[in-house]
């Protein structure tokens, strides 16, 4: 079993260049992502099903022993995450297939771009070495940047030029950090370092910190965490919707998992300091964010400005390093990806139902379709965390967990974000799906397969809220597992132990 | 020697950041070339700054070069050309469609 866990990788590479291979036919790219990503989830689930109880599955590469070769680890979180990657893959594959957005229509370098997305996340995800984690993050950005770019209009150009800069100097900023860590410890296996990096001297603490403060910028600026976040809300809502959806449901989460797993393993013994500014930055990013969507008319960078916030719920949930806390924080990321990509997805198709991406030019899309104003409903009530969907839970488990390590600032600000997400969300039902429509001229109706790709996610939503328990037992068996650094270093070494 | 390395460091870095804070687009990817080479220096000198140490375990055991930082400079060196191009192929086209070079995206709704 432990080297399949290689396949997340290998997978959806061999797709992408298979899909290189073919002729640019769009129904043949189709199908071929499609059967693959639902082969990737079967195998997925094969993997969950393998380290449901609390087993490590480890692979050498090239049989080398750690800290000497590269492991891939796969543990619950990995799991969590590739799951999540490949049910908002699907869905957004699916979305896309059944109406093709215009640009992506002519292009049909998008789905082998999508692949290769898929293969930088799951890199990221699978990977137990720091260094191979910076590799992976970078064939996730390359194939962003590609993404965000895709169709080449002038907003996109200037958008993706911006993001790529950003991007260039966080990964000079992540190499400087790594390069200082190895220069401390010669090694840069996540397992090694966690047994080494407590072990260092005293004179070394000042230099261990830089290194620490370091990757805590590198992935808050990944995850879009204020005052780190600028670029998100002019990228994200730049490229088609489809696109969109699939950075705005997994690819900032990238940052929040890189964040979770080094300071579980690699910071695990000195994480004090790191945990009190992610704290802080989470508590100002889920307010500021809330208000700078309030204040956008633009439907998907009213969006894109909530991602930030819904950020911020995490790093704090992360930040308390308890159990109730990660258990809280995996739980509302579990959510908030699938309610996000969805609602990503509906704004998709309601741009082009009323023919405007600006609220204020849109109007009455309910009367015109009834099925994508349930779905929107059902999304954005659980974005803003009312009873009885998954929003509720997450936000609810994140604000006890505060309210147990005497947080109080932190959950007052979760509540008052909470109304303000509400207050957002109304301001896109009255002004998008009620009203009179505009004279101006209108689009289709979403046909069934746009809104069956939605109506998939949305349903998660609801299952998740439904079956809170389970999902919430694992999430804490998760935080527990995460918590326990010296098993995590006892299973990447093997039975021979640390050489 | 230790001295000069950190004084190159620290210069490319502040050369980097002067630049990257530039408002038009050519001088900003000169930014991202100029912090890179900060970096790949850096990552260099994590491997310890010595002359003719053997790359591998030799007779003499203070007289080893390691070579895994060596193998991640080359790493970075590959991302970060196979960047630079792309990056500047963007920027290109975007003057080009925007008819400006400013790195400022000014109004959201174009």
């Amino acid at each position: 079993m432990s080297s399949w866990v290689i396949l997340p990788v290998v997978w959806p590479l061999l797709t992408a260049v298979a899909l290189l291979a073919l002729p640019a036919e769009r129904g043949w790219h189709r199908g071929v992502s499609l059967a693959s990503l639902a082969g990737l989830l079967a195998l997925e689930l094969a993997l969950a099903g393998a380290v449901a109880d609390g087993s490590v599955l480890v692979h050498r590469a090239g049989d080398w022993r750690p800290p000497f070769g590269i492991v891939l680890v796969v543990d619950r979180l990995t799991v969590l995450m590739l799951l999540l990657a490949s049910v908002t893959g699907l869905a957004v594959l699916w979305y896309d297939g059944a109406e093709p957005d215009p640009t992506v229509r002519r292009l049909p370098l998008f789905f082998p771009l999508f692949q290769f997305l898929l293969m930088g996340l799951n890199g990221a995800f699978v990977t137990g070495d720091l260094f191979n984690l910076f590799v992976f993050f970078e064939v996730l950005l390359i194939s962003s940047y590609g993404l965000v770019t895709l169709g080449a209009s002038a907003r996109q150009l200037r958008a993706g030029l911006q993001f790529m800069v950003l991007n260039l100097l966080s990964s000079a900023l992540f190499l400087f950090g790594v390069g200082i860590l190895y220069g401390l410890t010669g090694t840069l296996n996540m397992a090694d370092l966690a047994v080494k990096v407590p072990a260092l001297p005293v004179t070394d603490t000042g230099l261990l910190y830089v290194s620490m403060m370091t990757l805590l910028v590198v992935f808050a600026s990944k995850a879009a965490l204020l005052p780190l976040a600028f670029w998100l809300p002019d990228t994200y809502p730049s490229p088609p919707a489809a696109i969109s959806a699939m950075f705005g449901g997994i690819a900032t989460k990238v940052g929040v998992y890189a964040l979770l797993r080094v300071f579980t393993t690699v910071f695990a013994g000195v994480r004090a300091p790191g945990a009190e500014v992610l704290i802080a930055l989470g508590i100002v990013s889920m307010i500021v964010g809330v208000l700078g969507a309030v204040a956008q008319t633009e439907l998907r960078r009213l969006l894109s400005f909530h991602i930030i916030s819904q950020i911020g719920y995490l790093a704090f949930g992360i930040g308390l390093f308890t159990i109730a806390g990660v258990a809280g924080a995996l739980f509302y990321l579990t959510h908030y990806t699938i309610v996000k990509c969805a609602l990503f997805l509906v704004s998709g198709a309601a741009e082009r139902l009323g023919g405007a991406r600006d609220l204020k030019k849109l109007g009455g899309l309910a009367g015109r379709s009834p099925a994508l104003a349930a779905l929107f409903f059902v999304a954005g009530i659980s974005l803003a965390g009312l009873p009885p969907t998954s929003g509720f839970f997450s936000k609810f488990l994140v604000a006890a967990a505060g309210l147990e390590a005497g947080r109080y600032l932190g959950v007052t600000v979760c509540f008052v974000a909470g109304i303000l997400t509400l207050f957002s969300m109304m301001k896109i039902w009255t002004m998008a799906f009620w009203g009179a429509a505009p004279a101006a001229a209108a689009g289709p109706r979403p046909g069934r397969g746009v809104l069956a790709a939605i109506a998939l996610l949305v349903s998660f939503s609801v299952t998740l809220a439904a079956g809170a328990a389970p999902l919430y037992d694992y999430a804490v068996a998760t935080a527990t597992q995460l918590l326990d650094t010296p098993t995590y270093v006892a299973a990447v070494f093997g039975p021979g132990g640390r050489p | 020697m230790e001295l000069l390395v950190a004084v190159t460091i620290g210069g490319l870095f502040a050369s980097a950041t002067f630049m990257l804070l530039r408002p038009h687009g050519f001088p900003v990817v000169l930014g991202t070339i100029l912090a890179s080479h900060g970096i790949n220096l850096l990552l260099v000198a994590m491997g310890r700054i010595q002359l003719g140490g053997a790359p591998i375990l030799a007779t003499a055991p203070e007289r080893i070069a390691d070579p895994l930082a060596q193998a991640l400079v080359l790493t970075a060196i590959v991302i970060s050309f196979g960047m630079t191009a792309f990056l500047l192929v963007l920027a290109y086209r975007g003057y080009q469609r925007a008819d400006t070079e400013s790195v400022d995206l000014g109004a959201p709704h174009e």
